[in-house]
């Protein structure tokens, strides 16, 4: 069995045909994670018991019931969703020994689909960060090239996925924290429309923006799983119930051909690598090259949506972080036994248990709602979100899909923007545009999967409207099957 | 500019313990930062509204009801640090 071919789609095949069991395919990805995950470093946590038991139990079924979407396949999860019984600790100090008291709704829904979680995945603290280096446990590595980082904050799924230590993952997307690994590790990433999935279970980082995404290795496999986790879910009010028919997952290629592609000119300015700009135009080419119709489009506020993101998001983030206190959690054992006073429990747990980045951010956002600075910077920030949401609006009376690169650069070397917080935002200027306006986005490699290729993977960018993902995915299977 | 003053009370409001040598690095983090922020002023915001999230602009409403929970409130209580007979025992919290 060659487990770099495998997909989810060709994996349920596989079972139906009974080629394989699900217990062999566990036992060799639990085999794969042992062998070079030492170095890769993308796990928190590997379920090898769980894991096994759960893909026994799902050949049991087979044997008497048709198999569900996920039937076998082995997930892992990024650390910041709760998994009961297992410990959550959205690679932060503060939460090194907490243990999730209830299961989130997407891992209820992967398990209810047949999935096998193999276990959790590394990322930047809380999701705070570019390239997961602000994980307090551990550095992951991109596959493709050790030195480099895996993006992030999802670069322990990415990388995993990427690495062959998984079929597919689950992480979340805030300002780019799924597309932008993607793309650096050479894998597909979908963030779904505000409201598409459910949050509950999700810790909570910037609520305006979050969503739980996948990242698979094929674009089918990211509808397959996107299918399988989203819907409107009563413990999270933000979520939607939203229609998706069949084309979700069929595509009609007649149909997809129809649809006309943007490309908004403020994503091609300066400041893009030359190897990116010149693999961008190549993919432009393909489409064109078969009949598809492309129009050039304004996204005039575009160079406004990072300062915009990085006021709001840190706004969220200072309320969200409140509830990190040192006792609902759990708190740091030492600290318990060292302090009188409850205030200073809360100042020497938040102190010693947050790292430098989740640090900077709660003063950022402490400062930005500041009275006397509030209108200057929140409120400025939410009217030009506003301005950037209507932008995405009128483009999409011209054309139904827009394709720009999904990072200016491909994945960049480790340690180097540590100690700069702005040059590691600035990775993510072309994705936090659509978390702002809410809208669904793919990121999906220029060249297919390939682990081991002397170039680095670079990835390009697919925006659809609301609750449109059957337009981007359609597409990006299109490109992905020619 | 950002002072080390302010920094302090930044995380004095967000119960933040800050070590005197981290203070300088984040004054100048955050004057970086405020400082790419400046394009914004560019931008005519006038008579805009501000937008405040959601992918469908409604409120969501449900009917006041109550139900058994599904969740397990003793696994919540287990993750206290230092309990009491089910209650959750904290520091005093006056000095």
């Amino acid at each position: 069995m060659n487990l770099s071919e495998l997909t989810i789609s060709s994996l349920r095949k596989g079972l139906e045909n009974k080629e394989f069991s699900a217990k062999e395919i566990t036992e060799e990805f639990l085999s794969e994670i042992k062998n070079k995950d030492k170095e890769l470093r993308s796990y928190l946590a590997v379920f090898e018991h769980d894991a096994i038991k759960n893909a026994e139990l799902i050949d049991e079924n087979l044997k008497t019931e048709k198999a569900g979407a996920l039937a076998g396949a082995p997930i892992a999860v990024k650390d910041n969703i709760l998994i009961k019984g297992a410990k959550t600790t959205a690679a932060s100090k503060i939460l090194e020994t907490y243990e999730a008291s209830y299961d989130a709704t997407v891992v209820k829904k992967l398990k209810s689909n047949g999935g096998v979680i193999l276990g959790k995945t590394n990322l930047d603290e809380f999701a705070m960060g570019s390239s997961t280096e602000n994980s307090a446990f551990q550095v992951t590595k991109n596959p493709h090239d050790l030195k480099r980082v895996p993006g992030g904050s999802s670069g322990g799924s990415a990388a995993a996925v990427s690495g062959g230590l998984a079929l597919a993952a689950l992480g979340s997307d805030t300002g780019g924290s799924i597309r932008q690994p993607a793309a650096f590790c050479g894998v597909v990433g979908l963030k779904p429309t505000y409201g598409a999935v459910s949050r509950f279970g999700l810790m909570a980082m910037a609520s305006s923006l979050d969503q739980i995404s996948p990242i698979t290795k094929t674009v089918e496999d990211a509808a397959i799983l996107f299918d399988a986790i989203r819907g409107k879910d009563e413990y999270d009010a933000t979520s939607v119930d939203a229609e998706y028919d069949k084309n979700l997952l069929e595509p009609d290629f007649n149909e997809i051909k129809k649809l006309k592609i943007g490309i908004p000119r403020e994503y091609f300015a300066d400041g893009i690598d030359k190897q990116v700009a010149r693999e961008i135009e190549k993919t432009i080419e393909k489409f064109k090259g078969n009949g598809f119709e492309f129009k050039e489009i304004s996204l005039p506020h575009t160079k406004y949506a990072l300062s915009a993101y990085y006021i709001i998001m840190p706004a969220e983030v200072s309320a969200n972080m409140a509830r990190f206190d040192g006792i609902r959690y759990g708190g740091i054992s030492e600290i318990e036994k060292s302090v009188e006073t409850l205030r200073d429990l809360y100042f020497k747990t938040r102190g010693t248990g947050f790292g430098e980045e989740v640090k900077r951010r709660i003063l950022l956002g402490t400062f930005v709602l500041s009275a006397g600075y509030y209108d200057a910077y929140y409120a400025k920030a939410q009217k030009v979100r506003k301005l950037i949401t209507e932008d995405f609006k009128k483009a999409f009376d011209e054309v139904d899909v827009i394709l720009t690169p999904t990072t200016p650069t491909p994945a960049f070397k480790i340690g180097e923007k540590t100690s700069d917080p702005m040059q590691m935002y600035l990775s993510d200027i072309f994705t936090v545009t659509q978390n702002l306006a809410g809208v669904p986005a793919l990121s999906l490699p220029v060249k297919p999967y390939h682990l081991g290729g002397k170039e680095l993977p670079i990835g390009f960018q697919l925006t659809g409207r609301h609750f449109r993902e059957a337009d981007i995915l359609g597409i990006g299977r299109w490109y992905e099957e020619r | 500019m950002i002072k080390e003053e302010e920094i302090q009370h930044l995380a004095e409001l967000a119960r933040i313990e800050i070590s005197a040598g981290q203070k300088g690095k984040l004054a100048r983090d955050l004057e970086e930062i405020l400082a790419y922020f400046d394009v914004l002023k560019e931008v005519n915001t006038e008579d805009v509204q501000l937008m405040t999230g959601g992918s469908r602009d409604k409120n969501v409403f449900r009917d006041d009801n109550y139900e058994k929970s599904e969740f397990n409130t003793q696994k919540t209580i287990n993750a206290f640090p230092e309990k009491e007979s089910g209650f959750l025992k904290v520091p005093p919290v006056f000095e």
